[in-house]
């Protein structure tokens, strides 16, 4: 009785789950193997089983290396700048009184409930060659002023700072939230015993936060996985293809140019991509609910 | 700046509206709220339903948006709704729709674009509304021996200039040539601040070089359209002289997206040239003041001896063969292509009627701006009808941008394009060698 009543209320989202997850991810994995393209959408009689072709294309295609190099940049640059800036400020906005608190943690969670695309043009404005603020700034410090959009190392910094940005503020809540758990008593004794604040830092504030600082690292790397809307909205993949992650390649290729057997097969890459990081996620948190 | 903002003005007229859940918390305003709802329930139902959709894009698409009105008044009953498309996805959304089975009724479809809705049979064919369209415009949309979609508009690009600085750097005119233009560029930009740029020529642009290919006398495809031919000596010696353009600079190393506002910018003088179509001259108008106006002027493409030929664009409108108003489709096609909407679109957009009446008429005739463009007219190439255009140019474009900032050898750039396109027509190839008509009939067909 329990276990069917249960089962109800389970139905409508696993319902969900297989028509808008699993059937279209089975879907891909079919159009993956096919070169399916415009021809074919024409006539089905153009469509063609190709076996792993796709996949072996990929393998060769430098626009496929370069998005990973780019989307592995971003995580790699990314994920730890984010984690360490929402510490940081995690510890800060905790560390002051509570008349400023609550105007910091507002600031600094703004940037991610603000439209992604918005903040994007923004950044486009903000690091404008000849107008724009960054650059200004730096010119009024008699610094060089670089084309920060149309240089292809700058422009993925560009993105990633973007993408720092407009992240560090979700990991900034979670990581005070976590810190507010950790008992006042640590800190106490901690005092008494004569550690000072580096110590108190290094052997309570640190390890007591760091299963939330490892989960908030592995949803950031899988988010970084995804980008597309920074570099769609600042650089459309350029310069040079320097700011072309995964994802927007895979956009290029499918829905710009029809080539839809390509594309899936780059889908499934991502697939795959993400099913490791979640099954890191699970064994990492059981690992750490062990001990 | 206050200038600066000027282009996100309209659209920020249209917020509003939002919030309403959050008030919703408040039991107060519960009533009031329903009250709002209801009264906006009742103004979208008073509102017949769409008699028929059209899809279009950017500027054209809000200034159809001005011109169904009187559409619906010569067929009372009938709603027209108008989508608003953005250039850089309308192609994408148009063959989603396609592919799903559901697209609109009539659409704006750009002169590249228009081969693949053919290929896919998803457009209808239909007899020309009118008999003085621009030759190579009519020709464009003919495939198979009828015409699917009507001319709406044509579009090639000239030469934007601001004739001050021109005539400050020693000159009258610009020049005819590609050698003279460059020294003219070289002479301008002695008489610029830095920061400034004589020629604009955005890297994610690809029609600028693929102006200066068209040029040439020898095709970028060969065989057919059924292998790149990038490296034929003739196209190099137009990457040379783009890339040329850049590694003297020229012209700035930067996208259309680093512009805060092309127009504002370049009235103040941050770029002397920039090759565009005929939009521009709307938006020129549009966003400097009067008293700036006489700060730009047009001028046809100098050629790599003598004028140059420019590339023959365009809109054409399409009708889905799938829509169920066909006839209602037609006659609003018919509507759009008459002289008043021609030189309407033309006073809304900027944008080049496709027939020739309404060019003798006042708006167009008197305007010392369309010179230039009626000049250019005369001297076009349509490119290769095929599905893979596209593509073929975007990868051309990234070839350049190889060359242009990552210092790729000339000759092994266009070699390596030249593998990539045929890589991207190997469908094609195959789909002739068949004998398969999907793959364009028209490979055959000589361009004019």
């Amino acid at each position: 009785m329990k276990a069917s009543t249960a089962l109800l209320f389970v139905i409508p989202a696993l319902a969900m789950i297989l028509l808008f997850v699993f059937i279209p991810l089975i879907g891909v994995l079919g159009l993956s193997l096919t070169d399916f393209n415009v021809y074919a959408l024409a006539n089905s009689a153009n469509l063609h089983f190709v076996g792993v072709a796709n996949f072996t294309h990929l393998l060769h295609d430098h626009a496929a290396w370069q998005g990973v190099e780019t989307t592995m940049t971003v995580v790699l640059v990314g994920v730890p700048a984010t984690l360490g800036l929402s510490l940081v400020c995690a510890l800060m906005i905790e560390s002051i009184g509570a008349r400023w608190r609550g105007l910091f943690r507002t600031a600094f969670f703004l940037p991610v409930v603000c439209s992604t695309v918005a903040v994007a043009i923004g950044w486009r404005y903000l690091l404008n060659t000849r107008y724009g603020l960054v650059n200004r700034l730096l010119a009024a410090a008699h610094l060089p002023t670089p084309n920060w959009l149309g240089t292809p190392g700058l422009a993925l910094l560009a993105v990633t700072v973007v993408v720092v940005w407009k992240g560090f503020g979700y990991g900034m809540i979670i990581v005070a939230a976590a810190r507010r758990e950790i008992p006042d008593e640590l800190y106490d004794i901690a005092r008494i015993e004569g550690a000072g604040m580096t110590q108190q830092l290094l052997r309570i504030t640190m390890p007591m936060l760091a299963p939330t600082l490892g989960l908030l690292a592995l949803l950031d790397a899988a988010g970084y996985w995804q980008l597309f809307a920074e570099p769609y909205v600042l650089t459309q993949g350029g310069p040079m293809g320097s700011t072309m992650s995964l994802l927007l390649l895979m956009y290029d290729r499918g829905f710009r140019w029809w080539r839809w057997g390509v594309a899936s097969a780059l889908a499934m890459v991502l697939t795959v991509i993400m099913w490791l990081f979640a099954w890191l996620q699970r064994h990492t948190r059981a690992a750490w609910r062990g001990d | 700046m206050p200038r600066g903002d000027a282009p996100y003005r309209g659209s920020a007229a249209h917020s509003g509206g939002h919030g309403v859940s959050r008030v919703t918390r408040v039991p107060v305003l519960r009533n009031a709220l329903t009250l709002a709802a209801a009264a906006l329930a009742c103004a979208g139902c008073a509102r017949s339903p769409c008699g028929l959709n059209v899809w279009a894009v950017g500027v054209e698409a809000s200034a159809l948006q001005r011109m169904v009105p009187g559409f619906e008044r010569e067929h009372p009953g009938t709603r027209v709704c108008v989508a608003n498309l953005a250039w850089s996805s309308a192609e994408a959304r148009l063959l989603s729709a396609v592919a799903a089975g559901d697209p609109p009724d009539v659409a704006q479809v750009g002169d590249t674009d228009l081969s693949t809705l053919v290929t896919l049979h998803a457009i209808v064919a239909q007899r020309p509304v009118a008999t003085d369209f621009f030759t190579e415009a009519l020709a464009v949309t003919r495939f198979h021996g009828r015409y699917y979609g009507t001319p709406w508009y044509v579009d090639t690009r000239v030469l934007f200039y601001l004739p001050g600085i021109l005539h400050r750097a020693g000159y009258r005119r610009p020049a005819r040539t590609w050698r003279k233009w460059l020294q003219q560029l070289a002479a301008v930009r002695r008489v610029l601040k830095p920061g400034q740029y004589p020629l604009l020529a955005p890297i994610n642009e690809y029609e600028f070089l693929e102006v200066l290919a068209l040029q040439q006398p020898v095709p970028v495809l060969r065989d057919g359209d059924r292998y790149g031919n990038f490296a034929s000596p003739t196209f190099r010696a137009a990457l040379r002289f783009y890339k040329s353009l850049f590694a003297q600079r020229l012209a700035p190393r930067i996208t259309d997206r680093q512009l805060i506002n092309l127009w504002w910018q370049m009235a103040r003088g941050d770029f002397v040239f920039y090759v565009s179509g005929p939009w521009n001259i709307g938006e020129f108008r549009r966003f400097l003041p009067p008293q700036d106006q006489h700060l730009w002027m047009t001028a046809p493409m100098p050629g790599p001896r003598g004028p140059g030929r420019s590339l023959l664009d365009g809109s054409d409108l399409v009708i889905f063969r799938r829509s169920p108003r066909q006839r209602m489709a037609r006659a609003f096609v018919r509507y759009m292509l008459a002289n008043a909407q021609q030189v309407r679109l033309f006073e809304l957009t900027g944008d080049l009627p496709a027939r020739r009446a309404p060019w003798i008429l006042p708006p167009l005739a008197a305007d010392r701006k369309l010179r230039a463009f009626r000049v250019q007219l005369g001297r076009v190439r349509p490119f290769q009808k095929i599905p893979e255009w596209g593509e073929i140019m975007h990868g051309m474009r990234r070839m350049a941008e190889q060359v242009v900032i990552g210092g790729l050898p000339v000759d092994a750039a266009t070699t390596q394009l030249d593998r990539r396109v045929n890589y991207w027509l190997a469908e094609r190839r195959a789909l002739l060698a068949r004998g398969d008509n999907a793959a364009g009939a028209h490979a055959a067909q000589k361009r004019p």
